[in-house]
Formats: structure tokens, sequence, C-alpha cells
């Protein structure tokens, strides 16, 4: 039986979420553009740090959820840890194009370059591209089952890229600066750490809100499948019995 | 391009990149739930063309009456 829409709960749930979301993103704007200080040296182009950090951060989420649901898959054979690794890689992805674009916008004022064959920069090049396969894979394995699993072997691959990106900055002398912000201190005025963390709380907001419309599709998309399946059986079997 | 110029294109980018997504989204829930609907009423009409082949007994109970 297909399930037509989303069950009622993950409906108000994703409606709850997307006010909070909408709410969360809107007082991050104002504090990261209006409420920060200016940065004496980079000036307004620094404010870009406001989206690219938090997207970045949304992004190796992502990341995370599509390893751990990969390795579940893996494990246990069922469909939904595929559904929900799909749903958080296709996410992953395009927070990483935005990084990548609003990095770029970013560089060219501070560092008078779009793009250099920085750690990071190639790194997380390298993530995207790898995500970009994932989605190739799936396109061209043809069978539902052997897309999951060879997807899941490249998320789970893939996955190893992120620690590699997050101290690619410490291992290598790159153009890209070190983290500012840890868990333990912060290198730079009170402001920005509120506006970064309001900034981060939003988007975190935000993915959690996209993964429920995404997984609810994907989950809409198997159902169709295996009904169509179904179908075009129970209509091969009254060829054959007529 | 003045360093605002820069800041004003980045945020411009990222949220028309988030506004398509979500449209995308909605419209892929949109077509899911039309070829459901395409389905489920190719699947009445299968089963009461079916139901009515057979006989008057038989027919009620295919169509749940």
């Amino acid at each position: 039986m297909i399930v037509k829409g989303k069950s009622s709960w993950a409906s108000s749930l994703g409606m709850v979420l997307g006010l909070l979301t909408a709410i969360t993103m809107a007082i991050g704007m104002y504090l990261g553009l209006v409420y920060a200080p200016k940065d004496v040296i980079q000036g307004n182009a620094q404010r870009i740090f406001y989206i690219h950090v938090p997207m970045a951060w949304v992004a190796f989420l992502a990341f995370g959820v599509v390893f751990l649901a990969a390795i579940l898959y893996l494990w246990k054979r069922a469909l939904i840890w595929d559904q929900i690794a799909r749903s958080s890689a296709e996410i992953g992805l395009v927070f990483t194009t935005l990084v990548l674009v609003t990095g770029s916008f970013w560089g060219r004022p501070i560092w008078g370059t779009w793009w250099t064959w920085d750690a990071r920069l190639t790194t997380t090049l390298l993530l995207w591209f790898i995500f970009l396969g994932y989605f190739m894979i799936r396109a061209y394995a043809g069978d539902r089952g052997r897309a999951a699993t060879y997807s899941a072997v490249i998320g789970i691959i893939g996955f190893f890229d992120v620690p590699i990106i997050y101290e690619s900055v410490n291992w290598w002398r790159t153009l890209h600066p070190e983290s500012v912000v840890s868990v333990t201190s912060a290198n730079m005025p009170g402001e920005m750490v509120v506006a970064l963390m309001v900034c981060l709380l939003g988007f975190t907001l935000f993915y959690l809100y996209l993964m429920i419309q995404k997984f609810g599709i994907e989950r809409m998309k198997d159902q169709l499948i295996d009904y169509q399946y179904a179908l075009s059986e129970r209509e091969a079997e009254g060829v054959t019995t007529a | 391009m003045s360093n605002l110029s820069y800041l004003f294109v980045a945020f411009l980018i990222t949220w028309i990149v988030i506004g398509a997504y979500l449209w995308m989204l909605n419209r892929q829930v949109q077509n899911l739930k039309d070829e459901i609907d395409i389905l489920t009423e190719d699947s009445v009409l299968e089963r009461e063309h079916f139901s009515s082949t057979l006989p008057e007994s038989e027919g009620r109970a295919v169509r749940g009456q």
C-alpha cells in the first residue's frame, strides 16, 4: 500500500521545524549582517563567514549521517537506511556546492583569487566530486539493491575526507585560515561568536527540516516502485492464466 | 567590486540556490502525489472492470460490498 503524503506527526514536525528554522535564520542574518562588528582588515567580506562556516558544518553533518546510515544499510540490508543515506547525501552535496561558491566569493577580495589549489579547498572539492560520483553510481547501477550497496561503499569512503578537510589547515601550510572557534575557546569578539552560534543553530535546524522533507520523498518513491512492480506482476499473472 | 558587493552576491547566490532546492523538493512531492493518484485510479477501474465480469455475488465480494 502506498502511503500518500507524510504521516501527520512528520508533517507537524516539519511545520514546527520550518517555522523554527525561519525564525532562527532571520535572527542569525540580523546578527551577522548588522549586530556583529565589521572586521578591521577584511571589511564586509568577512560577513560571508556567517553563512560559509554553518553551511560547511551542515555538509559535514550530512556526510556523517550518510556514513552511519551506509554502515547500517550494509549491515542490516534494510531499505530505510539507504533512504536516509541518499537523502542526507543530496543535502550534503547542495551545501558543499554552496561552501565552495561562498568561499570563492570570500577569497577573491581577500586573497586576490577566486580559486587556489590550497589543501582545504582541494580536499573540499574532492569531497564534492566523491558525492557527485555517489549519485552517478546510483543513476547507472540499475538495480535498486546494487545502487544502494555501491553508493553505501562510496558514502563510507567519502566520509573519510571530512576529518582530512578539517585538519588540512593544521597538517599543511594553507592560505585558508585556521579554525577560529573551538569547543573551549574563540579567537574573535563575543558579538561575532554569538552571531556564528545562532547561524549554526539555524542551519542545523534547516538540515533537519530538509531531511524530513527529502526522506518522505525517497520513501514515497520506493513505495511507488514497489507498487508498480506488484501491478506489473499481477498483469503478467493475468496474461499467463488467460 | 567593493567588499560589500562580494558579500551581497555570496548571500544572493546562497538564497537563490536554497530557494531553488526547496522549490525542487516541492515539485518532487507534487509529481509523486500525481503519479499515486493515477495509479490508484487505474487500480480502482481495473478492480471494477474485473468485478463486473464475475457473477453478482463474487463481484460484490471483490468490490468489498
